[in-house]
């Protein structure tokens, strides 16, 4: 316990010391923010501490604090506030019940805020008390330019997070199989505790199934946050993290980061 | 002193001559003394082949060092004495004198050395033996025959390295060696010994069947960068063999291999399938190692540095049909909500 609480420490000061080394890409790339990773060294960068609307990527430490009590076979209800969501939404009624196992699937693959709500509703009663435990996480974890007021990512003046922040958090995502798991699935199908109704995912990072080697992590979009994404992707023993903040060609941009990013990695 | 004036003052009395001519065969002991050394070098035998008649020439005393420039003077022959004095000059400057004094199939002797290192002493006697042939068995002509014998070690050497190179595929060996760092001809012809020029044509002929072999066979090839190399110094068809195997991977729909190995024919399918167009379509359009080929990196490399950021619709950019990039575009929004 206490060796891993030093790595972790350990991980955000790398992550901070050699940000401030990396350099920006040979070339351009419309991100306000972002960071490449390569073997957990970080490589290139820009603005990694500037805060920044972070959209569903939010949503990596709502998992991570599932992660913290998970009971995959419980069982949910949706809240009335759950329902209400907006947004990408799997469109689940108040006082369906569905495992957790189920809304997390539907919360990382899809992005689904209404999953999301039920369990942040789930681990902390409502989303209040659920937000006040992702702020003290965030202070724990030493996430200094990261400050959250929903458990979903909607935008807000007091919902913010950073490149570096999220990176920290991707790090975090990766000590979880089970979170990996999902994240790597193109596609899958869920269905209420009931059996009555069953939903089909797909997986709204489009790397995934589509680039060689991606393996996972999160994508999101707001009108303020821009399309952001925490791409993941390994070749030959080589793992590329990329965290993108407000992109404008995210797709085609993370893919050309990557290729570049596993280039450079076969030259060193 | 030099080591190499050492070098051919012990030539001088030195060699091991078995052969059988009209010259001399002697037995010579020399005994060295070094001033300031402690104690005296023990003295060595020899059989040495003489030139007959020559014996007592003090030429033969005289250092055949290329970097020293050595002269005689004061050379004196008195019945069955010789004395001489000796002067070099050059790298490691020395003077010297010698005497030997013949008798009936022997001779005594001593040289005295004086160089900035210190003074030397050589004290020596001959003894005739018998007979040798002084043609092969004189100091230089030894020197000459190692030296020969030298090279033909490392000819054999080379020809069994290039021979299993032969065996093992190792087209390195074959390829024009860069002897750009080789300044003087013995340099250059060194390099040059440094490769298997004699056994290219050897390889050329095998990579050009293998070239027109199988896929894999190219691939082959075309993965191994001195293999390639090779086929181009050879003047091998490396092009033709190229859109061969292009065509069979577009026949094929090997999307992977045509975005590795295939430029040509994957430009025009990029620009049809992939430009402009959302990522998601472009990738599940069957040509996705094509789309993903040309990243906006490698554009970079070529393209100038102060080349701007694209429009900001998440599409692939050398778009060449305006409208349908707007209409893609209209697509991608449709689907970023939400996300």
């Amino acid at each position: 316990m206490r060796l891993s609480l030093i790595a972790r420490v350990l991980c955000g000061v790398l992550i901070t010391t050699s940000s401030g080394l990396a350099s920006p890409l040979p070339f351009s790339v419309t991100a306000t923010s972002y960071l490449i990773q390569v073997n957990d060294q970080t490589r290139w960068s820009r603005a990694v501490e500037q805060r920044l609307a972070p959209a569903s990527l939010t949503k990596l430490m709502t998992v991570l604090l599932l992660m913290e009590r998970y009971q995959p076979e419980a069982e949910v209800v949706i809240s009335s506030a759950a329902a209400r969501e907006t947004g990408s939404r799997l469109g689940l009624q108040a006082g369906v019940r569905i495992h957790v196992q189920d809304l997390l699937a539907a919360s990382l693959l899809n992005s689904a805020n209404d999953a999301c709500h039920a369990l942040a509703d789930h681990v902390a009663g409502d989303q209040p008390h659920f937000v006040a435990l992702m702020n003290r996480r965030a202070h724990e974890w030493g996430l200094r330019d990261s400050h959250f007021s929903n458990a979903c990512g909607h935008d807000d003046a007091q919902h913010y997070s950073s490149a570096h922040d999220i990176t920290v958090l991707a790090h975090r995502v990766m000590e979880y199989s089970v979170l990996m798991d999902l994240l790597a699935k193109k596609s899958m199908d869920i269905g209420a505790a009931d059996g009555q109704r069953r939903f089909h995912l797909e997986n709204h990072n489009a790397l995934v199934g589509r680039y060689e080697g991606a393996i996972g992590m999160k994508s999101g979009y707001t009108a303020k946050a821009g399309k952001c994404l925490v791409a993941l992707a390994r070749r030959d023993g080589v793992t590329v993290l990329l965290v993108m903040l407000h992109a404008a060609n995210r797709w085609w941009d993370a893919s050309d980061m990557l290729e570049y990013a596993f280039a450079q990695a076969t030259h060193d | 002193m030099k080591k190499s004036s050492w070098f051919f003052a012990a030539l001088f009395f030195s060699g091991v001559v078995q052969a059988v001519g009209n010259d001399e065969l002697w037995a010579v002991t020399s005994k060295m003394e070094m001033a300031g050394m402690p104690f005296a070098m023990p003295g060595h035998t020899s059989n040495v082949c003489i030139e007959k008649g020559k014996q007592n020439d003090p030429n033969r005393a005289v250092p055949a060092d290329k970097n020293q420039d050595c002269k005689m003077s004061d050379v004196k022959i008195s019945g069955n004495k010789s004395s001489w004095k000796m002067a070099c000059t050059g790298k490691d400057p020395m003077t010297g004198s010698g005497e030997i004094t013949s008798g009936n199939g022997s001779y005594t002797g001593k040289i005295l050395m004086h160089s900035k290192d210190g003074d030397m002493t050589m004290n020596y006697e001959g003894k005739r033996i018998g007979t040798c042939d002084y043609a092969t068995e004189n100091p230089s002509a030894k020197a000459n025959a190692m030296v020969a014998q030298q090279q033909a070690l490392t000819e054999q050497e080379r020809i069994k390295v290039c021979k299993k190179a032969v065996d093992e595929n190792s087209y390195g060996h074959f390829l024009k060696p860069d002897c750009s760092w080789a300044q003087d001809p013995q340099a250059k012809k060194m390099c040059a010994g440094m490769s298997c020029p004699d056994m290219r044509p050897q390889m050329c002929e095998r990579l050009s069947k293998k070239l027109s072999a199988s896929d894999e066979d190219y691939l082959y090839v075309a993965d191994h960068k001195e293999a390639k190399k090779l086929a181009q110094e050879c003047g091998l068809p490396l092009e033709k063999s190229t859109r061969t195997y292009c065509k069979h991977q577009l026949d094929a729909k090997d999307y992977q291999k045509v975005a590795e190995y295939c430029d040509k024919e994957a430009k025009p399918l990029f620009d049809k399938h992939c430009a402009g167009r959302d990522y998601t379509a472009a990738m599940d359009s069957g040509y996705g190692p094509i789309c993903q080929r040309y990243g906006k990196w490698k554009e970079a490399a070529d393209a100038p540095s102060d080349a701007q950021d694209k429009p900001s619709v998440d599409s692939k950019p050398n778009n060449t049909n305006p409208a349908k990039a707007i209409l893609d575009g209209a697509k991608n929004l449709k689907g970023m909500f939400g996300f």
